[in-house]
């Protein structure tokens, strides 16, 4: 069967990251290439740790906890472009930490793209056409129209243009896969803010005291935090669920992938939202973390499609039964 | 995190896909409740002959002696099949079979167990009372000890199949002193016992599903209580752990299953978004139940899993019959063999096993340890 409990190495990694980050939030780019991060699902026999995306997800989860800042999404997806494209120079450089790969989405028009930049330098810029065709970019050959801010003070939108004909290319085959992959990475990044904004809400539930008892203790607050529980646990388990179909090669993961999305994207959102409420006019304040989590959830759900998107990707995936 | 067992588990599904083509019964299940209870408890003696009754109870009381994977895909399966569902055999495997196996003496175990296996016994609940539904503390039915039998006296509401049940899994209050949670007792109560009146109470959905049941001086032998007398809140949550557990695997299975009929049926456009999204939450639940048959038998501390996943289903149940109901239009509004009873009839989930909001409770702070 699928089995969907954390096993002992999983959780090890769960629990070193958690650790690191509790500490940095933003570890050096080369501490994390070090402890093996950016190489976690590359096979053995080409320099990496050899797990694999089930284990992956587990250090996402905590980086998404975290609000991490660094291009991680596009530097292991540049990983597996590396890989499909066997050019065993560039994996070694990405994995060593001296390569790092910012994401892009097509604006329409074949040569016009917007970079996810989080304002850590990059040295390349993953290109995910919509065809699922992915192609590797040096950054000397982006010509940056201009630069927007977005609703996550840490991430800009740059626009550019990128010659149709330069960097390394897969084909949509394997570009596919990599999207995906994406998807359930940042899926597992949204689990974390989801989690985090439960435990946020939960903790100050507790502290909190009004009309002399605990605000935790009122229906009304308890039933919003146990719908935050609800949220973040479907989210994680059917993230773990994409993960390990994706691992196998099973059919479902068409599916599930992109219900991962849609679930975890709509969990960090409404946790995000409800987190702010129960904080009251402290969670309005720009001081306070709360709305953090909300604009990152907005800026990581918006990686791998639209709304509208992923209702047609849930409706044209095979029925599972 | 991982796929294990793959080439047994594909073994498991494949003699059991083989078995239910062979054996599913293709009559519907009839309305009358007599020939409905003859019907489901000739599907689970088919059952039962098959070597597929109690997928997962110990093989020495009739069941396979299996795990919760396999009853799993042993319920995919089935759903797969189309093949009825529990009917009034529901209470005796999902709630008071587990709750013997878990908390009864050997006795009780031998006697009963086999015939829930069998199809020989309908089980019905006995918890909740007119002044007791969400607070089951409350109860006030009596059992006073009477040399070697309880004598109860009192009443029961909302019992599904009372009226059809050979027995009942039934919570009285032993202790004349006692409030709350202390001096209940849970006992095997016989149905066919002189004292008893069953009143069936029509639902809004049109069916004479559950009743009232009056206990007039009523003698239980005292070798039917389970677990100790007094000690019944402790039985009574084991009971209701099952119930909101593993009792609803397969409602669980139907819905998504329910889903992607409808979807491939072609529903109305602006529904069909709506559907979609209950599709992703489909295989949200299938996860979450994934994942708790998983920490399960890793022996981890379930927490509040149970009712998470009770609450999910339930909501989701709820809308996806409003979409189904919403997708006819005009159609979706008429009686008859329709969307229509189904989508009457979900508005119990999330009142049965527990309320919403009950479920909610037990979230926050069984979960997440808010105070009461």
């Amino acid at each position: 069967m699928i089995d969907l409990a954390e096993n002992d190495e999983q959780a090890e990694i769960a629990r070193t990251a958690a650790r690191l980050l509790s500490d940095h939030a933003d570890p050096p780019w080369q501490q994390c290439a070090e402890l093996g991060w950016l190489a976690l699902a590359v096979p053995e026999h080409l320099g990496g740790v050899g797990y694999r995306l089930a284990e992956q997800v587990v250090l996402f989860r905590e980086l998404g906890r975290a609000l991490t800042n660094g291009p991680f999404l596009g530097t292991v997806l540049a990983v597996e472009l590396a890989i499909a494209a066997d050019d065993a120079d560039r994996l070694a450089t990405i994995i060593a930490g001296k390569q790092r790969v910012a994401l892009a989405e097509p604006v329409g028009g074949s040569d016009r793209w917007r970079i996810w930049s989080d304002g850590t330098p990059v040295d390349s810029v993953l290109l995910v056409e919509a065809s699922g065709r992915c192609r590797l970019v040096d950054d000397e050959q982006v010509r940056t129209v201009e630069t927007v801010e977005t609703i996550d003070p840490a991430y800009r939108l740059r626009s550019a243009h990128i010659d149709a004909a330069v960097g390394v290319a897969v084909e949509p085959m394997d570009g596919a896969v990599i999207r995906d992959r994406g998807a359930v990475l940042a899926a597992a990044m949204l689990v974390g803010i989801a989690e985090r904004a439960r435990d946020d809400s939960t903790r100050y539930a507790v502290d909190r005291v009004q009309y002399g008892r605990p605000i935790g203790s009122f229906q009304a607050v308890k039933h919003r935090c146990a719908d935050m529980a609800v949220r973040a646990e479907a989210a994680w388990a059917l993230t773990g669920l994409a993960a390990v179909e994706l691992d196998a090669g099973r059919p479902e993961a068409a599916l599930d992938v992109t219900a991962a999305s849609e679930i975890a994207t709509s969990a960090a959102l409404a946790n995000a939202r409800d987190n702010i409420q129960n904080h009251g006019a402290i969670g309005f304040t720009a001081e306070h973390s709360a709305h953090r989590y909300l604009e990152r959830a907005h800026v990581l759900g918006a990686q791998f499609g639209t709304p509208s998107r992923r209702v047609e990707r849930l409706l044209a995936a095979a029925d599972p039964w | 995190m991982e796929l294990t067992d793959v080439a047994e588990d594909d073994e498991f599904r494949a003699e059991v896909r083989d078995w239910l083509a062979d054996h599913v019964p293709r009559e519907p299940a009839p309305i009358d409740r007599a020939a409905r209870r003859d019907f489901d408890m000739e599907w689970q003696r088919v059952q039962f002959d098959g070597g597929y009754a109690g997928v997962s109870w110990p093989a020495e009381y009739g069941g396979r002696g299996l795990g919760l994977a396999q009853q799993l895909i042993w319920y995919e399966e089935c759903v797969r099949a189309d093949s009825p569902d529990l009917g009034c055999g529901f209470v005796g495997i999902n709630h008071a079979g587990p709750t013997l196996i878990a908390r009864a003496g050997e006795d009780q175990k031998r006697y009963h167990l086999p015939r829930i296996l069998r199809g020989e016994s309908v089980w019905c609940q006995g918890f909740s009372e007119p002044g007791a539904g969400s607070d089951l503390a409350a109860i006030t039915t009596r059992g006073r000890l009477d040399g070697d039998a309880i004598v109860v006296t009192g009443q029961k509401i909302w019992t599904s199949d009372g009226d059809i049940a050979d027995f009942q899994e039934l919570l009285i209050r032993t202790d004349p002193g006692s409030a709350r949670h202390h001096g209940l007792t849970w006992v095997i109560c016989d149905m066919r016992s002189p004292g008893i009146d069953v009143r069936p109470i029509m639902t809004m959905a049109g069916t004479p599903e559950f009743c009232e049941i009056f206990y007039d001086e009523v003698r239980i032998p005292v070798a039917n209580v389970v677990g100790e007398l007094g000690a019944g809140w402790s039985v009574a949550m084991s009971t209701l752990g099952f119930e909101r557990g593993t009792g609803f695997l397969r409602e669980q299975l139907e819905l998504a299953r329910y889903i992607e009929d409808r979807l491939r049926s072609g529903v109305d456009g602006a529904v069909t978004a709506g559907l979609a999204t209950t599709r992703a939450q489909a295989r949200a639940m299938y996860a979450m139940t994934l994942r708790m048959v998983s920490r399960s038998a890793r022996g981890d501390d379930l927490g509040a899993s149970a009712s998470m996943i009770r609450l999910y289903y339930s909501e989701l149940r709820q809308r996806v019959d409003r979409l189904v109901v919403d997708g006819r239009g005009v159609d979706g509004l008429l009686r008859g063999p329709s969307v229509l009873d189904r989508y009457l009839d979900g508005y119990k989930v999330t009142i049965g096993a527990g309320t919403k909001d009950v479920q909610r409770n037990i979230i926050g702070e069984r979960g997440l340890g808010l105070p009461k």
